[in-house]
Protein backbone atom coordinates (compact mmCIF):
# COMPACT_ATOMS: atom_id res chain seq x y z
CA UNK A 1 0.00 0.00 0.00
CA UNK A 2 1.45 3.36 -0.98
CA UNK A 3 1.30 6.48 1.17
CA UNK A 4 -1.33 7.96 -1.16
CA UNK A 5 -3.60 4.93 -1.00
CA UNK A 6 -3.19 4.93 2.79
CA UNK A 7 -4.52 8.51 2.92
CA UNK A 8 -7.42 7.61 0.61
CA UNK A 9 -8.35 4.69 2.86
CA UNK A 10 -8.01 6.91 5.94
CA UNK A 11 -10.42 9.43 4.40
CA UNK A 12 -12.89 6.74 3.42
CA UNK A 13 -12.83 4.58 6.54
CA UNK A 14 -13.03 7.54 8.90
CA UNK A 15 -15.84 9.14 6.84
CA UNK A 16 -13.75 12.28 6.24
CA UNK A 17 -14.78 12.50 2.57
CA UNK A 18 -18.39 11.86 3.52
CA UNK A 19 -18.42 14.60 6.18
CA UNK A 20 -16.83 17.10 3.77
CA UNK A 21 -19.26 16.24 0.96
CA UNK A 22 -22.27 16.39 3.29
CA UNK A 23 -21.18 19.74 4.72
CA UNK A 24 -20.70 21.29 1.30
CA UNK A 25 -23.86 19.80 -0.20
CA UNK A 26 -26.04 20.87 2.69
CA UNK A 27 -25.20 24.52 2.11
CA UNK A 28 -25.17 24.10 -1.69
CA UNK A 29 -28.78 22.86 -1.54
CA UNK A 30 -29.92 25.11 1.28
CA UNK A 31 -28.95 28.37 -0.46
CA UNK A 32 -31.45 28.02 -3.38
CA UNK A 33 -34.16 26.63 -1.07
CA UNK A 34 -33.77 29.56 1.31
CA UNK A 35 -33.87 31.99 -1.63
CA UNK A 36 -37.11 30.40 -2.81
CA UNK A 37 -38.92 30.31 0.52
CA UNK A 38 -37.62 33.56 2.02
CA UNK A 39 -40.15 35.81 0.20
CA UNK A 40 -42.96 33.54 1.43
CA UNK A 41 -41.65 33.69 5.00
CA UNK A 42 -41.41 37.48 4.73
CA UNK A 43 -44.94 37.65 3.42
CA UNK A 44 -46.32 35.61 6.30
CA UNK A 45 -44.32 37.55 8.89
CA UNK A 46 -45.11 41.00 7.48
CA UNK A 47 -48.58 40.74 5.84
CA UNK A 48 -48.92 44.54 5.62
CA UNK A 49 -45.90 44.74 3.26
CA UNK A 50 -46.94 44.89 -0.41
CA UNK A 51 -45.73 42.02 -2.63
CA UNK A 52 -43.86 44.44 -4.92
CA UNK A 53 -41.81 45.74 -1.99
CA UNK A 54 -40.88 42.22 -0.90
CA UNK A 55 -39.92 41.31 -4.47
CA UNK A 56 -37.77 44.44 -4.66
CA UNK A 57 -36.05 43.56 -1.36
CA UNK A 58 -35.44 39.89 -2.17
CA UNK A 59 -34.72 39.93 -5.84
CA UNK A 60 -32.87 36.60 -6.10
CA UNK A 61 -31.33 35.19 -9.22
CA UNK A 62 -28.91 32.32 -9.90
CA UNK A 63 -25.78 34.50 -9.56
CA UNK A 64 -26.95 35.93 -6.21
CA UNK A 65 -27.64 32.44 -4.89
CA UNK A 66 -24.17 31.17 -5.91
CA UNK A 67 -22.61 34.23 -4.23
CA UNK A 68 -24.66 33.54 -1.10
CA UNK A 69 -23.39 29.94 -1.10
CA UNK A 70 -19.78 31.13 -1.47
CA UNK A 71 -20.43 33.44 1.50
CA UNK A 72 -21.64 30.41 3.49
CA UNK A 73 -18.39 28.66 2.59
CA UNK A 74 -16.32 31.36 4.28
CA UNK A 75 -18.63 31.68 7.27
CA UNK A 76 -19.43 28.07 8.06
CA UNK A 77 -17.99 25.45 5.70
CA UNK A 78 -14.40 26.63 6.37
CA UNK A 79 -15.00 25.83 10.05
CA UNK A 80 -16.37 22.38 9.16
CA UNK A 81 -13.34 21.70 6.96
CA UNK A 82 -10.91 22.96 9.65
CA UNK A 83 -12.29 20.75 12.39
CA UNK A 84 -12.75 17.72 10.13
CA UNK A 85 -9.14 17.83 8.95
CA UNK A 86 -7.45 19.28 12.06
CA UNK A 87 -6.17 15.85 13.17
CA UNK A 88 -4.62 15.00 9.83
CA UNK A 89 -1.07 15.50 11.11
CA UNK A 90 -1.51 16.65 14.73
CA UNK A 91 -3.28 13.43 15.70
CA UNK A 92 -0.53 11.33 14.10
CA UNK A 93 2.16 13.18 16.05
CA UNK A 94 0.13 13.09 19.27
CA UNK A 95 -0.56 9.36 19.01
CA UNK A 96 2.92 8.42 17.70
CA UNK A 97 1.49 6.64 14.66
CA UNK A 98 4.28 8.13 12.54
CA UNK A 99 7.07 6.35 14.45
CA UNK A 100 6.74 2.98 12.69
CA UNK A 101 6.28 4.41 9.17
CA UNK A 102 9.33 6.64 9.65
CA UNK A 103 11.51 3.86 11.03
CA UNK A 104 10.40 1.52 8.25
CA UNK A 105 11.41 3.88 5.47
CA UNK A 106 8.70 6.48 4.85
CA UNK A 107 10.04 9.99 4.31
CA UNK A 108 8.43 12.99 5.99
CA UNK A 109 8.11 14.73 2.60
CA UNK A 110 6.33 11.65 1.22
CA UNK A 111 3.89 11.62 4.15
CA UNK A 112 3.07 15.34 3.90
CA UNK A 113 2.82 15.28 0.08
CA UNK A 114 0.39 12.35 0.21
CA UNK A 115 -1.86 14.22 2.65
CA UNK A 116 -1.86 17.34 0.47
CA UNK A 117 -2.44 15.41 -2.77
CA UNK A 118 -5.31 13.30 -1.42
CA UNK A 119 -7.13 15.85 0.72
CA UNK A 120 -6.28 18.77 -1.60
CA UNK A 121 -7.79 16.84 -4.52
CA UNK A 122 -10.79 15.97 -2.36
CA UNK A 123 -11.32 19.62 -1.43
CA UNK A 124 -11.08 20.75 -5.06
CA UNK A 125 -13.46 18.01 -6.23
CA UNK A 126 -16.01 18.61 -3.49
CA UNK A 127 -15.80 22.40 -4.05
CA UNK A 128 -16.43 22.14 -7.79
CA UNK A 129 -19.12 19.51 -7.25
CA UNK A 130 -20.90 21.56 -4.57
CA UNK A 131 -20.82 24.78 -6.62
CA UNK A 132 -22.17 22.85 -9.63
CA UNK A 133 -24.98 21.36 -7.52
CA UNK A 134 -25.74 24.83 -6.20
CA UNK A 135 -25.71 26.21 -9.76
CA UNK A 136 -28.02 23.47 -11.06
CA UNK A 137 -30.49 23.69 -8.18
CA UNK A 138 -30.57 27.48 -8.30
CA UNK A 139 -31.06 27.27 -12.07
CA UNK A 140 -33.96 24.84 -11.67
CA UNK A 141 -35.68 26.91 -9.00
CA UNK A 142 -35.06 30.24 -10.72
CA UNK A 143 -33.43 30.40 -14.16
CA UNK A 144 -30.06 29.61 -15.73
CA UNK A 145 -28.20 32.83 -16.33
CA UNK A 146 -24.60 32.10 -15.22
CA UNK A 147 -22.13 30.45 -17.58
CA UNK A 148 -21.09 27.02 -16.39
CA UNK A 149 -17.40 27.82 -16.99
CA UNK A 150 -17.70 30.66 -14.43
CA UNK A 151 -19.12 28.18 -11.93
CA UNK A 152 -16.31 25.70 -12.49
CA UNK A 153 -13.80 28.55 -12.17
CA UNK A 154 -15.42 29.59 -8.85
CA UNK A 155 -15.24 25.99 -7.62
CA UNK A 156 -11.56 25.69 -8.52
CA UNK A 157 -10.70 29.00 -6.81
CA UNK A 158 -12.63 27.90 -3.75
CA UNK A 159 -10.74 24.59 -3.78
CA UNK A 160 -7.38 26.40 -3.92
CA UNK A 161 -8.46 28.59 -1.01
CA UNK A 162 -9.30 25.47 0.99
CA UNK A 163 -5.90 23.93 0.12
CA UNK A 164 -4.40 27.00 1.80
CA UNK A 165 -6.49 26.09 4.86
CA UNK A 166 -5.29 22.46 4.57
CA UNK A 167 -1.57 23.38 4.58
CA UNK A 168 -2.20 25.74 7.52
CA UNK A 169 -3.72 22.80 9.39
CA UNK A 170 -0.66 20.67 8.64
CA UNK A 171 1.72 23.44 9.68
CA UNK A 172 -0.04 24.12 12.97
CA UNK A 173 -0.43 20.39 13.52
CA UNK A 174 3.34 19.98 13.33
CA UNK A 175 3.83 22.89 15.73
CA UNK A 176 1.18 22.27 18.37
CA UNK A 177 0.70 18.47 18.03
CA UNK A 178 -2.90 19.12 19.17
CA UNK A 179 -5.73 18.76 16.63
CA UNK A 180 -8.08 21.37 18.14
CA UNK A 181 -5.29 23.91 18.59
CA UNK A 182 -4.24 23.35 14.97
CA UNK A 183 -7.86 23.91 13.89
CA UNK A 184 -8.26 27.14 15.85
CA UNK A 185 -4.89 28.58 14.80
CA UNK A 186 -5.59 27.79 11.14
CA UNK A 187 -8.95 29.54 11.38
CA UNK A 188 -7.20 32.56 12.89
CA UNK A 189 -4.86 32.57 9.86
CA UNK A 190 -7.73 32.19 7.36
CA UNK A 191 -10.05 34.76 8.94
CA UNK A 192 -7.16 37.02 9.95
CA UNK A 193 -5.85 37.35 6.41
CA UNK A 194 -9.41 37.82 5.10
CA UNK A 195 -10.12 40.58 7.64
CA UNK A 196 -6.78 42.28 6.99
CA UNK A 197 -7.26 42.16 3.23
CA UNK A 198 -10.81 43.52 3.53
CA UNK A 199 -9.69 46.32 5.84
CA UNK A 200 -6.97 47.61 3.52
CA UNK A 201 -8.51 46.43 0.26
CA UNK A 202 -5.58 44.11 -0.40
CA UNK A 203 -7.41 40.95 -1.49
CA UNK A 204 -5.15 40.61 -4.53
CA UNK A 205 -2.16 39.98 -2.23
CA UNK A 206 -3.80 37.46 0.09
CA UNK A 207 -5.40 34.02 -0.45
CA UNK A 208 -8.72 35.68 0.46
CA UNK A 209 -8.57 37.20 -3.05
CA UNK A 210 -9.46 33.73 -4.38
CA UNK A 211 -12.84 33.83 -2.64
CA UNK A 212 -13.47 37.40 -3.79
CA UNK A 213 -12.58 36.39 -7.36
CA UNK A 214 -14.86 33.33 -7.09
CA UNK A 215 -17.85 35.53 -6.22
CA UNK A 216 -17.26 37.60 -9.37
CA UNK A 217 -18.45 34.58 -11.39
CA UNK A 218 -16.28 35.72 -14.28
CA UNK A 219 -14.89 33.45 -16.97
CA UNK A 220 -11.42 34.94 -17.37
CA UNK A 221 -8.28 35.03 -15.21
CA UNK A 222 -7.13 38.60 -14.64
CA UNK A 223 -3.55 39.64 -13.86
CA UNK A 224 -4.67 40.48 -10.34
CA UNK A 225 -6.14 36.98 -9.89
CA UNK A 226 -3.02 35.39 -11.33
CA UNK A 227 -0.99 37.29 -8.71
CA UNK A 228 -3.33 36.02 -5.96
CA UNK A 229 -2.96 32.43 -7.24
CA UNK A 230 0.85 32.72 -7.32
CA UNK A 231 0.97 34.22 -3.81
CA UNK A 232 -1.31 31.45 -2.48
CA UNK A 233 0.74 28.69 -4.12
CA UNK A 234 3.99 30.20 -2.77
CA UNK A 235 2.47 30.49 0.73
CA UNK A 236 1.32 26.85 0.54
CA UNK A 237 4.83 25.77 -0.54
CA UNK A 238 6.42 27.72 2.33
CA UNK A 239 3.98 26.24 4.86
CA UNK A 240 4.70 22.72 3.52
CA UNK A 241 8.45 23.28 3.70
CA UNK A 242 8.24 24.44 7.33
CA UNK A 243 6.02 21.46 8.19
CA UNK A 244 8.46 18.97 6.65
CA UNK A 245 11.40 20.70 8.32
CA UNK A 246 9.67 20.52 11.70
CA UNK A 247 9.02 16.81 11.29
CA UNK A 248 12.58 16.15 10.15
CA UNK A 249 14.12 17.89 13.13
CA UNK A 250 11.65 16.44 15.61
CA UNK A 251 12.74 14.00 18.31
CA UNK A 252 10.49 10.96 18.17
CA UNK A 253 10.90 10.16 21.81
CA UNK A 254 7.68 8.65 23.14
CA UNK A 255 8.17 10.25 26.52
CA UNK A 256 8.26 13.83 25.21
CA UNK B 1 26.82 -4.85 15.88
CA UNK B 2 26.26 -1.96 18.28
CA UNK B 3 29.01 0.08 19.88
CA UNK B 4 28.05 2.90 22.21
CA UNK B 5 30.70 4.98 23.90
CA UNK B 6 30.12 7.68 26.51
CA UNK B 7 26.58 8.38 25.30
CA UNK B 8 24.92 11.48 26.73
CA UNK B 9 21.43 12.84 26.27
CA UNK B 10 20.03 16.07 27.67
CA UNK B 11 16.37 17.09 27.57
CA UNK B 12 16.52 20.83 28.35
CA UNK B 13 17.38 20.69 32.06
CA UNK B 14 17.13 16.92 32.45
CA UNK B 15 20.27 14.81 31.96
CA UNK B 16 18.76 11.47 30.87
CA UNK B 17 21.89 9.57 29.84
CA UNK B 18 25.17 10.16 31.65
CA UNK B 19 27.87 8.44 29.64
CA UNK B 20 26.45 5.08 28.61
CA UNK B 21 28.85 2.43 27.23
CA UNK B 22 27.37 -0.59 25.54
CA UNK B 23 28.59 -3.32 23.19
CA UNK B 24 26.32 -5.77 21.37
CA UNK B 25 27.99 -8.60 19.48
CA UNK B 26 26.66 -10.11 16.29
CA UNK B 27 24.19 -12.96 16.78
CA UNK B 28 23.58 -12.42 20.48
CA UNK B 29 20.50 -11.48 22.46
CA UNK B 30 21.28 -8.52 24.63
CA UNK B 31 19.00 -7.72 27.56
CA UNK B 32 18.95 -4.09 28.54
CA UNK B 33 17.44 -3.86 31.99
CA UNK B 34 16.58 -1.00 34.27
CA UNK B 35 13.82 0.48 36.34
CA UNK B 36 11.19 2.79 34.85
CA UNK B 37 12.80 6.14 34.02
CA UNK B 38 16.34 4.75 34.08
CA UNK B 39 17.04 5.75 30.44
CA UNK B 40 16.25 2.53 28.58
CA UNK B 41 13.78 4.01 26.09
CA UNK B 42 15.94 7.08 25.52
CA UNK B 43 18.88 4.79 24.65
CA UNK B 44 16.71 2.61 22.42
CA UNK B 45 15.34 5.66 20.57
CA UNK B 46 18.88 6.87 19.92
CA UNK B 47 19.92 3.42 18.69
CA UNK B 48 16.90 3.42 16.35
CA UNK B 49 17.80 6.87 14.97
CA UNK B 50 14.62 8.46 16.33
CA UNK B 51 16.41 10.69 18.80
CA UNK B 52 19.77 12.45 18.54
CA UNK B 53 22.49 11.99 21.15
CA UNK B 54 23.81 15.09 22.88
CA UNK B 55 27.28 13.60 23.22
CA UNK B 56 29.30 10.45 22.76
CA UNK B 57 29.55 7.96 19.93
CA UNK B 58 26.89 5.53 18.81
CA UNK B 59 27.63 3.09 15.98
CA UNK B 60 24.76 0.86 14.90
CA UNK B 61 25.46 -1.81 12.25
CA UNK B 62 28.56 0.14 11.24
CA UNK B 63 26.75 3.48 10.86
CA UNK B 64 27.22 6.51 13.10
CA UNK B 65 23.70 7.52 14.19
CA UNK B 66 24.77 11.16 14.36
CA UNK B 67 25.39 11.15 10.62
CA UNK B 68 22.11 9.65 9.41
CA UNK B 69 19.50 11.90 7.80
CA UNK B 70 16.53 9.65 8.42
CA UNK B 71 15.77 6.83 10.91
CA UNK B 72 15.39 4.33 8.06
CA UNK B 73 19.01 4.93 6.97
CA UNK B 74 19.90 2.42 9.70
CA UNK B 75 19.57 -1.21 8.53
CA UNK B 76 17.62 -2.24 11.61
CA UNK B 77 14.20 -3.39 12.65
CA UNK B 78 12.66 -1.37 15.46
CA UNK B 79 9.79 -2.11 17.81
CA UNK B 80 8.75 0.86 19.99
CA UNK B 81 7.70 0.42 23.60
CA UNK B 82 4.05 0.56 22.62
CA UNK B 83 3.75 0.16 18.86
CA UNK B 84 1.05 2.47 17.51
CA UNK B 85 -0.74 1.36 14.37
CA UNK B 86 -3.62 2.85 12.43
CA UNK B 87 -6.67 1.22 14.06
CA UNK B 88 -8.66 1.36 10.83
CA UNK B 89 -6.09 -0.69 8.88
CA UNK B 90 -6.05 -4.47 8.80
CA UNK B 91 -2.91 -6.35 9.88
CA UNK B 92 -2.11 -7.20 6.25
CA UNK B 93 -2.61 -3.60 5.12
CA UNK B 94 -0.41 -2.37 7.97
CA UNK B 95 2.49 -4.57 6.88
CA UNK B 96 1.91 -3.73 3.20
CA UNK B 97 1.96 -0.02 4.06
CA UNK B 98 5.05 -0.22 6.27
CA UNK B 99 6.83 -2.54 3.86
CA UNK B 100 6.26 -0.41 0.80
CA UNK B 101 8.67 2.52 0.92
CA UNK B 102 10.53 4.43 -1.73
CA UNK B 103 13.82 2.57 -1.29
CA UNK B 104 12.65 -0.58 0.46
CA UNK B 105 9.92 -2.89 -0.75
CA UNK B 106 8.78 -5.98 1.12
CA UNK B 107 7.75 -9.02 -0.92
CA UNK B 108 4.00 -9.82 -0.50
CA UNK B 109 4.86 -13.48 0.07
CA UNK B 110 7.28 -12.49 2.84
CA UNK B 111 4.54 -10.39 4.45
CA UNK B 112 2.21 -13.41 4.51
CA UNK B 113 5.02 -15.58 5.87
CA UNK B 114 5.65 -13.05 8.63
CA UNK B 115 1.98 -12.93 9.57
CA UNK B 116 2.03 -16.71 9.87
CA UNK B 117 5.24 -16.67 11.90
CA UNK B 118 3.85 -14.26 14.49
CA UNK B 119 0.57 -16.19 14.61
CA UNK B 120 -1.60 -13.55 12.96
CA UNK B 121 -2.33 -15.23 9.65
CA UNK B 122 -5.97 -15.83 10.56
CA UNK B 123 -6.30 -12.23 11.76
CA UNK B 124 -4.66 -10.77 8.64
CA UNK B 125 -7.89 -9.18 7.43
CA UNK B 126 -9.04 -7.95 10.83
CA UNK B 127 -8.65 -4.28 11.76
CA UNK B 128 -5.78 -3.58 14.15
CA UNK B 129 -8.08 -1.46 16.35
CA UNK B 130 -9.68 -4.68 17.59
CA UNK B 131 -6.40 -6.42 18.39
CA UNK B 132 -5.31 -7.32 21.92
CA UNK B 133 -2.07 -5.84 23.22
CA UNK B 134 -0.24 -9.11 22.64
CA UNK B 135 -1.44 -9.25 19.03
CA UNK B 136 -0.30 -5.65 18.45
CA UNK B 137 3.08 -6.50 19.94
CA UNK B 138 3.44 -9.51 17.63
CA UNK B 139 2.38 -7.38 14.68
CA UNK B 140 5.06 -4.90 15.77
CA UNK B 141 7.69 -7.67 15.71
CA UNK B 142 6.52 -8.64 12.21
CA UNK B 143 6.79 -4.97 11.17
CA UNK B 144 10.33 -4.79 12.54
CA UNK B 145 11.26 -7.79 10.37
CA UNK B 146 9.68 -6.47 7.14
CA UNK B 147 12.95 -5.46 5.52
CA UNK B 148 14.80 -8.52 6.85
CA UNK B 149 17.28 -6.61 9.06
CA UNK B 150 20.18 -8.37 10.76
CA UNK B 151 19.71 -6.27 13.90
CA UNK B 152 16.50 -5.82 15.88
CA UNK B 153 15.96 -3.18 18.53
CA UNK B 154 12.96 -4.09 20.67
CA UNK B 155 11.86 -1.66 23.35
CA UNK B 156 10.02 -3.45 26.17
CA UNK B 157 8.51 -6.09 23.86
CA UNK B 158 6.97 -8.15 26.65
CA UNK B 159 6.50 -5.73 29.54
CA UNK B 160 2.80 -5.00 29.26
CA UNK B 161 1.67 -8.49 28.31
CA UNK B 162 -0.01 -11.28 30.22
CA UNK B 163 2.09 -14.42 30.95
CA UNK B 164 0.87 -16.16 27.79
CA UNK B 165 1.61 -13.14 25.62
CA UNK B 166 5.04 -12.75 27.23
CA UNK B 167 5.90 -16.38 26.62
CA UNK B 168 4.88 -16.00 22.98
CA UNK B 169 7.04 -12.90 22.50
CA UNK B 170 10.02 -14.58 24.20
CA UNK B 171 9.59 -17.59 21.93
CA UNK B 172 9.73 -15.26 18.92
CA UNK B 173 12.89 -13.62 20.27
CA UNK B 174 14.56 -17.01 20.70
CA UNK B 175 13.56 -17.94 17.16
CA UNK B 176 15.08 -14.69 15.92
CA UNK B 177 18.37 -15.80 17.42
CA UNK B 178 18.08 -19.12 15.62
CA UNK B 179 17.61 -17.16 12.39
CA UNK B 180 20.96 -15.53 13.06
CA UNK B 181 19.57 -12.11 14.02
CA UNK B 182 21.12 -9.89 16.63
CA UNK B 183 18.56 -8.64 19.15
CA UNK B 184 18.78 -5.97 21.79
CA UNK B 185 15.71 -5.65 23.94
CA UNK B 186 14.94 -3.55 26.95
CA UNK B 187 12.79 -4.68 29.83
CA UNK B 188 12.27 -4.41 33.54
CA UNK B 189 11.07 -8.02 33.76
CA UNK B 190 14.24 -9.78 34.89
CA UNK B 191 12.81 -13.24 34.47
CA UNK B 192 12.48 -12.61 30.71
CA UNK B 193 16.15 -11.68 30.51
CA UNK B 194 17.18 -14.83 32.35
CA UNK B 195 15.15 -16.92 29.94
CA UNK B 196 16.52 -15.64 26.65
CA UNK B 197 19.55 -13.35 26.95
CA UNK B 198 23.22 -13.99 26.31
CA UNK B 199 24.46 -10.67 27.62
CA UNK B 200 22.95 -8.28 30.12
CA UNK B 201 23.38 -4.56 30.61
CA UNK B 202 22.01 -2.92 33.75
CA UNK B 203 21.17 0.78 33.61
CA UNK B 204 20.10 3.04 36.48
CA UNK B 205 19.81 6.79 36.66
CA UNK B 206 21.18 7.18 33.14
CA UNK B 207 24.36 5.26 33.95
CA UNK B 208 25.43 1.80 32.92
CA UNK B 209 26.07 -0.15 36.10
CA UNK B 210 27.05 -3.49 34.67
CA UNK B 211 27.49 -5.18 31.33
CA UNK B 212 28.46 -8.85 31.19
CA UNK B 213 27.43 -12.20 29.75
CA UNK B 214 24.53 -13.51 31.80
CA UNK B 215 26.45 -16.58 33.00
CA UNK B 216 29.41 -14.47 34.12
CA UNK B 217 27.09 -12.15 36.03
CA UNK B 218 25.46 -15.06 37.83
CA UNK B 219 28.88 -16.49 38.66
CA UNK B 220 30.81 -13.35 39.57
CA UNK B 221 28.42 -10.82 40.90
CA UNK B 222 26.94 -12.30 44.02
CA UNK B 223 28.51 -13.76 47.10
CA UNK B 224 27.04 -17.23 47.91
CA UNK B 225 24.35 -17.35 50.57
CA UNK B 226 23.42 -20.40 52.65
CA UNK B 227 19.97 -20.62 54.16
CA UNK B 228 20.09 -22.76 57.30
CA UNK B 229 16.75 -23.58 58.91
CA UNK B 230 16.52 -24.82 62.47
CA UNK B 231 13.49 -26.67 63.97
CA UNK B 232 13.51 -24.13 66.84
CA UNK B 233 14.61 -20.46 67.09
CA UNK B 234 18.36 -19.90 66.97
CA UNK B 235 20.15 -19.09 70.27
CA UNK B 236 21.07 -15.40 70.53
CA UNK B 237 24.86 -15.97 70.59
CA UNK B 238 24.92 -17.97 67.31
CA UNK B 239 25.09 -14.88 65.12
CA UNK B 240 28.31 -13.64 66.75
CA UNK B 241 29.87 -17.11 66.63
CA UNK B 242 29.03 -17.50 62.94
CA UNK B 243 30.54 -14.11 62.14
CA UNK B 244 33.81 -15.20 63.74
CA UNK B 245 34.13 -18.13 61.32
CA UNK B 246 36.68 -17.54 58.52
CA UNK B 247 35.00 -16.68 55.17
CA UNK B 248 31.64 -15.62 56.65
CA UNK B 249 30.74 -12.09 55.54
CA UNK B 250 27.25 -11.50 56.88
CA UNK B 251 24.65 -13.28 58.98
CA UNK B 252 20.95 -12.45 59.07
CA UNK B 253 18.72 -14.36 61.47
CA UNK B 254 14.95 -14.21 61.13
CA UNK B 255 13.12 -16.64 63.40
CA UNK B 256 14.26 -20.15 62.52
CA UNK B 257 16.12 -19.11 59.34
CA UNK B 258 19.73 -17.99 59.27
CA UNK B 259 20.95 -16.46 55.99
CA UNK B 260 24.74 -16.71 55.93
CA UNK B 261 26.67 -14.84 53.24
CA UNK B 262 30.10 -16.37 52.60
CA UNK B 263 33.11 -15.71 50.37
CA UNK B 264 33.48 -19.17 48.88
CA UNK B 265 30.67 -21.71 48.77
CA UNK B 266 32.81 -24.87 48.79
CA UNK B 267 34.97 -24.20 51.86
CA UNK B 268 32.20 -22.36 53.71
CA UNK B 269 29.75 -25.26 53.46
CA UNK B 270 32.26 -27.59 55.14
CA UNK B 271 33.05 -25.04 57.85
CA UNK B 272 29.39 -24.33 58.50
CA UNK B 273 28.49 -28.01 58.81
CA UNK B 274 31.42 -28.53 61.12
CA UNK B 275 30.36 -25.54 63.25
CA UNK B 276 26.75 -26.71 63.50
CA UNK B 277 27.77 -30.18 64.57
CA UNK B 278 30.32 -28.86 67.12
CA UNK B 279 27.70 -26.54 68.64
CA UNK B 280 25.14 -29.39 68.58
CA UNK B 281 22.64 -27.27 66.73
CA UNK B 282 19.85 -29.24 65.08
CA UNK B 283 18.91 -28.19 61.56
CA UNK B 284 15.97 -29.10 59.36
CA UNK B 285 17.27 -27.63 56.10
CA UNK B 286 20.66 -26.56 54.75
CA UNK B 287 20.80 -25.18 51.21
CA UNK B 288 22.71 -22.76 49.03
CA UNK B 289 20.42 -20.05 47.72
CA UNK B 290 20.02 -19.94 43.93
CA UNK B 291 20.66 -16.35 42.86
CA UNK B 292 18.33 -14.73 40.45
CA UNK B 293 19.08 -11.81 38.22
CA UNK B 294 16.76 -9.84 40.45
CA UNK B 295 19.23 -10.26 43.34
CA UNK B 296 22.05 -8.98 41.15
CA UNK B 297 19.94 -6.14 39.81
CA UNK B 298 18.86 -5.02 43.26
CA UNK B 299 22.42 -5.33 44.55
CA UNK B 300 23.77 -3.17 41.73
CA UNK B 301 21.00 -0.58 41.94
CA UNK B 302 21.31 -0.37 45.74
CA UNK B 303 25.06 0.14 45.41
CA UNK B 304 24.45 3.33 43.40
Amino acid sequence: MTTISKEIKYGMRNNIFLILTAGFLFFALMAPVMAKILPKIMQSQFPHLPQEQIDAMLNFNQAEIIRSFLGDILEIVVIIVAFTLCGLLAQEIKEHTLVLPLSSGKRTSEIISAKIIVFGAALIMVSVFAVLVNYLYAGLLFSFEVEIIAVVRAGLLLGLFLIFLLVSLLLWGSVTKKPLAAGFLSLIIVYGQYGLASLFDLHAYFPSGLLVAATELATDISVSLLLTIIITVVLCAVFCYITILRLKTREWNERI
Amino acid sequence: MISVTNLHKHFQTFHALKGINLQVKQGEIYGFIGQNGSGKTTTMNILAGLSRPTGGKCIVAGIDVKKIKHPSDLPIGYLPEEPKFYPWMTALETLEYLGNSKNKKADPEWIKELLGWVGLFDAAHRRVGGFSRGMRQRLGIAAALLHQPRLLILDEPSSALDPEGRAEVLRLILELKEMGKTVIFSTHILNDVERVCDTVGIIAGGKMLLEKPLKAIQKDNLAPIFDVISPKPWPAEVKQKLLQLPGVKRVEIRGVTAAITVEDAKTASIRLMHFLSKEELAISKFRQRKHTLEDIFLQEVKAT
